[in-house]
């Protein structure tokens, strides 16, 4: 599933760690999310969006 | 430093046992303790990796690392009734100088390969 997480990280100038502590996750987990090598569950999906200020669908595409 | 120290220890007297427990001179005790070094390098890797992510202030599992888990383990599970079937047959058919007291075993150590190779795979291939 591709996301536009690299992007907003970039945009509030967090690194992957910063990223992975704030969202209760390991680092590892934003990597493949940002590879799209992994599928977040809808928590988790929620979780990404909120700490960067944003929505799953604009995060997130489906198709 | 100190949980270093504690784990090569333990890793020492479990290499000191199974070395004495062993006649290595002999091809089975050479497999076995080839086979138990490749368990004890998976183990430290692992260790280690849980170890420095924990420095960091990671959590111990999130959940991708629960699924891969539990994907190892299923394959695990899987592959490892094949592992025990084909090693009753190989017995079998090449006459395979195997105690049947130890067919469990041998099929238990297989099943944790299988896992800790899954495991590996599936923590760089991704989902």
């Amino acid at each position: 599933m591709k996301n536009r997480i690299k992007e907003f990280r970039a945009k509030y100038n967090l690194t992957q760690e910063e990223l992975a502590k704030k969202v209760g996750v390991r680092r590892e987990t934003i990597l493949f999310l940002e590879a799209g090598k992994y599928n977040p569950s809808l928590n988790l999906a929620h979780s990404v969006a909120k700490a960067l200020k944003t929505t799953i669908d604009e995060l997130f595409n489906f198709e | 430093m100190m949980t270093l120290a504690s784990v090569l220890l333990i890793i020492g007297i479990i290499l000191w046992g199974v070395l004495d427990y062993l006649n290595t001179s002999s091809k089975e005790g050479i497999g076995v303790l080839l086979v138990v070094l490749i368990l004890i390098v998976f183990g430290a890797k692992l260790i280690k990796n849980k170890y420095e992510s924990i420095k960091r202030g990671e959590p111990f599992k999130d959940e991708r690392s629960r699924k891969i888990e539990t994907k190892a383990a299923a394959y695990a599970f899987y592959i490892g009734i094949y592992w025990l079937l084909a090693l009753s047959i190989m017995i079998d058919t090449f006459k395979l100088e195997i105690p049947a007291s130890s067919v469990p075993s041998v099929g238990l150590v297989g099943m944790t390969v299988i896992f800790g190779l899954s495991y590996l795979y599936l923590n760089k291939k991704g989902e």
